[in-house]
C-alpha cells in the first residue's frame, strides 16, 4: 500500500511565523462572529466545471459544478440548455451529498462471509489479485471464461463506463447478462412499425394541439418536458393523461382517463376503430407512407368496437368517442408513450396499437406530433471503452449472441461469442446455467438485489455464486451479498460524456474533484485488474494497464458527433452543452421508415416472425394470482435505489409507503398511517399505509426506493420474473412484466 | 408603490417535485432540520387529492415583518430597494422571539449557531442579477420571482385556503390556485 | 502536562485511528496501553477488532461514528466547513494532508498528527499557542465527545477499541486543561 499512514507531509514549515500572519490565517469563525448578511455572489471565487447526469433518466441534466479549494460547494443546471432551461431536479440538487457522504464505501474491501459483515479493507492491489487469481482458476478449469459473470446496466451511463463490457471482453468470452428491465417491449414495439425507436424532440410538444401522455408520468420522471406540454395547454392544446393512477402529472392535464391496467391496447384500438368509423383516417399516410393499413382496417372492423373496448378499460364508450375524435381532428396530435405502460405481458402489443393510433392519423413525421418513445439517434460514438479484444486464444460460446440495446457497435465475425442470458431472469440465470456454471458474478453500475426481480430467489442464487465482486459507491444489498467490494467515482470524480434518449442536447462530464478515499473509476478499475492479469499471467488481459479516463472520453468522439453537434471537437463541450442539428424537430419527417418496407407497417411480417401478430392485435393481460393489482413504480425522490439514502432527500421523504383505497383498506380493517404487510407468492414488505383514492380500488403502489442505513425496504420482495412480451428482438432479451404483479395486504 | 419583490407561486403549474426546496440546500447547506423553504401537500379539503396540489413556501418577506418588529436586538432589516427581509445572524441572540411570532413559521432555530435563521431571497444573488436559487431551479416556472410595485396578472392571490390571513403583516408572496382535471374514472 | 508525553499519547491514538488492518490495531493498542497506563485484558482475537473497527469507521456499510468532524459539525457531510477549517489550520502551520482532497482532512487521525506537530513546536510564538488553543479547545473539543458517545452507544464494541475511545476522551481533557491554560 503507498500510504499505509495517514500523517502530515511537511510541505514547507513555517518555522518563523508572524503572529499577524498566523492570525489572518486562522479559522475566521475563531476571531469574528460568523456574518449572516451573506457577502455577494461572486463567480470568480469558484472554480466552474461541467458535468452531466449520467442516472437513468429521460432529462439527462447538463450540470454546472462549482469547486472551492477543490471542494465542490453547489450545483447548477447549465443555462445553454433550453431543455433544462438552467434547473435540475430535486435528485440533480443533492449531488453535493453523494461524493461526500460518509456512508460511502471507501476502500476496496473483502468480506469474509457473506452477509456476515466482517469486512476487512486491502488494498487495490491486494483486491485485484484475488480478483485474478479467481479469474485465472476459472479459466484453468472450465478451459473458458463462460463461468464468469457480468451484470451492469444504467446505474452510470456514461459513454466511458462501457470499460466494464471492454474489462470483460479484454479477459475472453464470459458470460452477460443482457436485456434491460427498462423499456425493451415498447422498443420492439417501434421496431416492428417504423423500423427504429426514434422520437420528435420534446421541445417540439410545445406546438402540439393535443397531447395524451399515456403511462407516463413526467411530473417525476422527466419534469423539464412538463414545461413543454404546459406550454403546449397555454397555447391551446387539450392534455389528456391516462394512467391506472391518478399521478401528478394527471393532476396537470384536462383529462383525466384511469382505465383498468393493461387494458391500453383495449383503448387504443377501442379510439382506433371510431376514428374509421368517423372517416377521420389520414388518407395521405395510409395509403402512401403505410404498408397493411387496410388488413388493420378489417381487423378493427371485425374484431374491436367502442363497447367493448369500454368494458375492457373501465372507460365509458362516450369519452373514448369523444377523445378519439378530438385527437383525429387536431393537427398536429401527439401521444408520449410511457414506459410503465409496456411493463406488461401484453406491453408490446399495447404499444404497437397506440403507434397505429398515431400513424392513422398522420401524426407521425410531424412536427409537434409523433407517437414518443425513446430515441438513440445521438449515441454515435466510438464506443471505444466497450469494443476491446479477446486474447489470443480465448475459448467462448458458439453460436450468436444476443446484445443489448444501448449495444450500438458493428457485428463482428468470430467463431466463439460471450454467452448471454436474460438479465430480468438473474436470479433463475444463475441457478440454470450450466456447462460451465456461472461461478464468479461481476457487478457495476447495477444494484441487482434493488431491482432485479424476486429478491428472495436471488439471494439463493448469489449463494451459489463462489465469488461475487461488486463496484458501487453505496453498501446496499448487493454489497451485503458480495465478497469483494470495490469503491467507485461519483460523475464528479471523472470523465465521461453523456447523450439522452429523449431530448437531443450533448454534455461533456469533467473531472470536478478528486475522487474521493480509494475511489476509481470504472475504466481505471479495468486498468488494475488487467495490470494484475498480465503480472501473473502475460497476456491474460488486452486491456491497457494505465488508463487515462480524459483520453479515453475524448476517444468517444468521431466525425459524425462533430458534425450532428456542430462541434469542432470535444473541448467546445467544455464551453457548454450543444444540441444536434436537426432537418426537422419529427422522427420520421422525410418518410423514409426502417422497416422491410420501407413504410410504416400496421402489418409487420417482421413480428410475426418473432412470433406476435403481424397486426397490432389485442393481447389479453396477465392473469391476477392475488386480491390486489401490485404497482411499484418510481418516486420523485430516487431513481431506483439511487438518490433516496441521502440526507438531504430524508428531509422531504423519510419513509416508505403503501399507498391504498379508502373503500378497500376499510373492508380489511385497515386505517390511515397503520403498519401494513403486503404478501404474495415471491414474498412480503412491510411499510404504513397512506389511504388516497389516487389508486383504484383494486389497486397497491408502493414506490421502488432504497432507504440505505438502517432499512431493509425493497419492492424487489413483491415482484416476480414474468416476462413481457417483447423485447428480445432489440433489446436481446424480453422485458419484464413489473406492473403485472399482484398481492394481498393486512395489518402488520 | 415601492418596489417589493415577492414570491410568485403558481399551483397550476407546480408539480410538487420539492426541486425549489433541493435547490435552497443545494446553495445553503441549512444544517439537518432547518428548511428555509418548503413544499406542503393542500390537505384533501382543499384539494382532493392526497399529495397531488403543493404551496411551495419560504419567507414572505412582509411589507410589516413581525420578525422585525419583536426582535429586541434589531437582527433584522427590510431592504430599502427591494423589501427583501434580512436576518443579520451575527447579531442574533437566538432569543426565539421571531420564531415564535411569525404566523408563516419562517424562522427556523439553527441548533449549531444557537440562532435563527430564514430565507434571504438570494439577495446577495440578486445583487448579483441572478435568481434566487429556488426560482431559478424551477423546472415549470410555477415559482417565481415578481415586484408588487408593478402591475400584476388579475388571478393572483394573496391568501389561499389554509394559508394565514395577516393582513396587518401583509405578506407579500401572491398565489395562483391549481385547476382540476376532468375526471374519468371506473 | 509534559509536551513529549502530550506528543507521544496523541500519536498512539493516531497511529490507532489509521489502522488499516489487525496487525495495525495491535501495535497501536499496545502503544495506548503503554501511554496512557492503561492495561490490557485477556486474549483478544484482532481479527475481530479489525472487523468491529471497519463497523464503526471504515465501511463499507454505512458507519454509525465517522471519525471525521465535519460528519458531526454538519451531520452528515463530509468535506464540510469544518473540513475547510482544519486545512486552514494546517496551512497556518505550514502542512498540509497528502493527496489532498482525497481523504477528508478532518480525519480524526491527520487531527491528531497536526497536535503531535503543535507538541513539537519549540519556542512557539503567541499565534501557534492561539492555533493550539482553537484547534484542540474548541474545534477538537467541538466534535470528539460527540464522536466518542457514538461509539459508546453502539452495543459489542470490542474491547480495544473501546480503551482507545477511553484514552482518546481522557487525552481530550487533559489537552484541553493545558489550552485552556494557554488561553488564560
Amino acid at each position: 500500500m503507498a500510504s499505509k499512514k495517514q500523517t502530515l507531509s511537511r510541505r514547507r514549515f513555517l518555522k518563523g511565523m508572524t503572529a499577524a500572519g498566523a492570525a489572518a490565517m486562522l479559522p475566521c469563525r475563531l476571531l469574528v462572529p460568523g456574518t449572516a448578511q451573506a457577502a455577494a455572489f461572486n463567480p470568480d471565487e469558484f472554480q466552474v466545471f461541467r458535468n452531466a447526469c449520467p442516472r437513468n433518466c429521460y432529462d439527462t441534466c447538463s450540470i454546472k459544478s462549482y469547486v472551492k479549494d477543490g471542494v465542490l460547494q453547489f450545483v447548477e443546471g447549465a443555462p445553454e440548455s433550453t431543455f433544462t432551461d438552467g434547473g435540475l431536479c430535486v435528485k440533480g440538487y443533492s449531488y453535493t451529498r453523494r461524493p461526500y457522504s460518509p456512508d460511502r464505501v471507501k476502500y476496496p474491501m473483502v468480506q469474509d462471509g457473506r452477509r456476515t459483515g466482517k469486512w476487512r479493507r486491502v488494498s487495490w492491489d491486494e483486491a485485484m489479485d484475488m480478483i485474478a487469481k479467481k479469474i485465472l482458476e476459472l479459466k484453468k478449469q472450465d478451459g473458458s471464461l463462460l463461468g464468469l459473470g457480468m451484470t451492469k446496466y444504467s446505474g452510470n451511463f456514461g459513454i466511458t463506463n462501457y470499460g466494464v463490457e471492454g474489462l470483460m471482453s479484454s479477459l475472453g468470452y464470459t458470460t452477460r447478462f443482457v436485456g434491460t428491465p427498462c423499456w425493451p417491449a415498447g422498443i420492439d414495439a417501434q421496431n416492428y412499425d417504423m423500423g427504429n425507436m426514434w422520437c420528435n424532440d420534446p421541445e417540439d410538444m410545445v406546438k402540439a394541439r393535443y397531447v395524451i401522455v399515456w403511462g407516463a408520468n413526467p411530473a417525476w420522471c422527466s419534469v423539464h418536458t412538463m414545461k413543454f406540454i404546459q406550454e403546449a395547454k397555454r397555447r391551446g392544446a387539450k392534455v389528456v393523461v391516462i394512467d391506472p393512477v391518478f399521478t401528478q402529472t394527471a393532476a396537470k392535464g384536462d383529462v383525466y382517463w384511469q382505465p383498468k391496467t393493461a387494458s391500453d391496447g383495449a383503448l387504443a384500438l377501442g379510439m382506433a376503430r371510431h376514428i374509421l368509423d368517423k372517416g377521420l383516417v389520414n388518407k395521405d399516410f395510409v395509403e402512401s407512407h403505410a404498408h397493411g393499413f387496410n388488413e388493420f382496417a378489417d381487423y378493427l372492423r371485425k374484431n374491436v368496437t367502442v363497447e367493448w373496448a369500454a368494458e375492457q378499460s373501465g372507460i365509458p364508450a362516450q369519452e373514448i368517442r369523444e377523445v378519439a375524435e378530438e385527437f383525429a381532428t387536431a393537427d398536429p396530435a401527439t401521444i408520449w408513450i410511457g414506459y410503465g405502460m409496456q411493463r406488461h405481458t401484453n406491453g408490446g402489443a399495447s404499444v404497437r396499437s397506440i403507434d397505429a393510433l398515431v400513424a392513422m392519423t398522420g401524426n407521425i413525421g410531424k412536427e409537434g406530433g409523433g407517437a414518443r418513445y425513446g430515441h438513440l439517434q445521438t449515441w454515435g460514438f466510438n464506443y471505444n471503452a466497450f469494443i476491446q479484444k479477446q486474447p489470443e486464444g480465448s475459448v467462448g460460446f458458439v453460436g450468436a449472441a444476443a446484445k443489448g440495446e444501448f449495444d450500438l457497435t458493428a457485428d463482428q465475425k468470430t467463431n466463439y461469442s460471450d454467452r448471454t442470458v436474460n438479465i430480468n431472469k438473474t436470479a433463475q440465470a444463475i441457478l440454470d446455467t450450466k456447462d460451465p456454471a456461472i461461478r464468479m458474478l461481476w457487478v457495476s453500475c447495477k444494484n441487482p438485489f434493488g431491482q432485479d426481480f424476486d429478491r428472495p430467489k436471488l439471494q439463493k442464487a448469489f449463494d451459489t455464486l463462489e465469488m461475487v465482486v461488486t463496484v458501487d459507491q453505496f453498501f446496499n444489498e448487493t454489497v451485503a451479498n458480495s465478497d469483494i467490494v470495490l469503491p467507485v467515482t461519483t460523475l464528479f470524480e471523472e470523465w465521461t460524456v453523456n447523450a439522452s434518449y429523449w431530448h437531443y442536447w450533448l454534455s461533456i462530464n469533467e473531472q470536478a474533484i478528486k475522487p474521493l478515499h480509494e475511489a476509481k473509476s470504472n475504466l481505471e478499475i479495468g486498468a488494475a485488474l488487467s495490470k494484475k492479469m498480465n503480472e501473473l499471467s502475460p497476456g491474460s488481459c488486452t486491456l491497457p494497464t494505465e488508463i487515462d479516463g480524459k483520453e479515453w472520453m475524448a476517444k468517444e468522439f468521431n466525425q459524425g458527433i462533430h458534425d450532428l453537434f456542430g462541434i469542432n471537437d470535444w473541448t467546445d463541450l467544455q464551453k457548454g452543452p450543444a444540441k444536434a442539428k436537426l432537418a426537422s424537430s419529427a422522427s420520421w419527417h422525410d418518410m423514409k421508415f426502417g422497416t422491410p418496407s420501407g413504410k410504416y407497417e400496421f402489418r409487420s411480417d417482421l413480428c410475426a416472425e418473432h412470433g406476435h401478430k403481424a397486426l397490432p392485435e389485442f393481447k389479453e393481460g396477465r392473469k391476477s394470482y392475488d386480491k390486489f393489482r401490485l404497482l411499484t413504480p418510481h418516486t420523485k425522490f430516487g431513481i431506483h435505489s439511487q438518490f433516496v439514502n441521502l440526507d438531504w432527500m430524508k428531509e422531504y421523504n423519510k419513509e416508505p409507503f403503501v399507498y391504498m383505497h379508502p373503500k378497500a383498506a376499510a373492508g380489511k380493517g385497515i386505517t390511515d398511517l397503520d403498519m401494513v404487510r403486503v404478501f404474495n407468492k415471491v414474498g412480503e414488505q412491510k411499510a404504513r399505509v397512506k389511504l388516497t383514492d389516487n389508486v383504484a380500488e383494486d389497486c397497491l403502489l408502493i414506490y421502488e426506493a432504497w432507504f440505505g442505513r438502517g432499512s431493509d425496504f425493497n419492492v424487489q420482495n413483491l415482484v416476480d420474473d414474468e416476462s413481457a412480451d417483447m423485447g428480445a428482438y432489440k433489446a436481446g432479451a424480453p422485458g419484464v412484466a413489473i406492473h403485472d404483479q399482484f398481492a394481498d395486504i393486512e395489518r402488520a | 408603490m415601492k418596489k417589493q419583490y415577492a414570491f410568485l407561486v403558481d399551483t397550476e403549474l407546480c408539480i410538487g417535485c420539492f426541486t425549489c426546496a433541493m435547490a435552497c440546500r443545494n446553495y445553503y447547506h441549512q444544517v439537518e432540520g432547518v428548511v428555509w423553504r418548503q413544499v406542503y401537500p393542500l390537505s384533501e379539503e382543499i384539494y382532493p387529492h392526497r399529495e397531488r396540489a403543493f404551496l411551495s413556501l419560504s419567507c414572505n418577506h412582509c411589507e410589516n415583518p413581525e420578525c422585525l418588529n419583536v426582535c429586541p436586538v434589531n437582527a433584522y432589516t427590510k431592504r430599502e430597494e427591494d423589501g427583501v427581509v434580512v436576518h443579520h445572524q451575527e447579531k442574533c441572540i437566538g432569543c426565539g422571539n421571531c420564531i415564535r411570532s411569525c404566523p408563516y413559521g419562517a424562522p427556523k432555530y439553527n441548533p449549531e449557531e444557537k440562532r435563527a435563521e430564514k430565507c434571504s431571497l438570494c439577495h446577495e444573488r440578486l445583487d448579483a442579477d441572478l435568481k434566487p436559487a429556488c426560482v431559478q431551479a424551477c423546472p415549470t416556472k410555477a415559482l417565481q420571482l415578481i415586484d408588487l410595485a408593478t402591475k400584476q396578472q388579475t388571478n393572483q392571490i394573496q391568501y389561499p385556503a389554509g394559508y394565514p390571513k395577516m393582513e396587518r403583516l401583509n405578506p407579500s408572496t401572491r398565489f395562483i390556485l391549481p385547476k382540476m382535471p376532468k375526471m374519468v374514472r371506473r | 502536562m509534559d509536551n513529549v508525553i502530550f506528543s507521544e499519547q496523541a500519536s498512539a491514538l493516531r497511529d490507532f485511528f489509521a489502522s488499516v488492518d489487525a496487525e495495525d490495531l495491535r501495535t497501536a493498542s499496545a502503544g495506548i496501553s503503554r501511554h496512557f497506563n492503561l492495561p490490557m485484558t485477556g486474549e483478544t482475537d484482532w481479527r475481530e477488532v479489525e472487523y468491529d473497527f471497519n463497523r464503526l469507521f471504515v465501511g463499507p456499510a454505512a458507519i454509525p461514528a465517522p471519525p471525521y468532524a465535519s460528519a458531526y459539525a454538519e451531520k452528515p457531510q463530509l468535506m464540510g466547513k469544518a473540513t475547510l477549517e482544519v486545512r486552514e489550520a494546517y496551512r497556518a502551520l505550514g502542512l498540509e494532508v497528502p493527496d489532498m482532497n482525497a481523504t477528508p482532512d478532518d480525519h480524526l487521525a491527520f487531527e491528531l498528527d497536526a497536535v503531535t506537530a503543535l507538541g513539537c513546536e519549540k519556542d512557539a510564538d503567541e499565534a501557534v499557542e492561539r492555533l493550539k488553543a482553537w484547534f484542540i479547545g474548541e474545534h477538537m473539543n467541538g466534535w470528539i465527545p460527540c464522536f466518542a458517545a457514538a461509539v459508546q452507544e453502539q452495543s459489542g464494541v470490542s474491547e480495544p477499541v473501546m480503551l482507545a475511545v477511553e484514552a482518546l476522551t481522557r487525552w481530550l481533557k487533559s489537552a484541553q486543561a493545558e489550552a485552556g491554560l494557554i488561553k488564560s
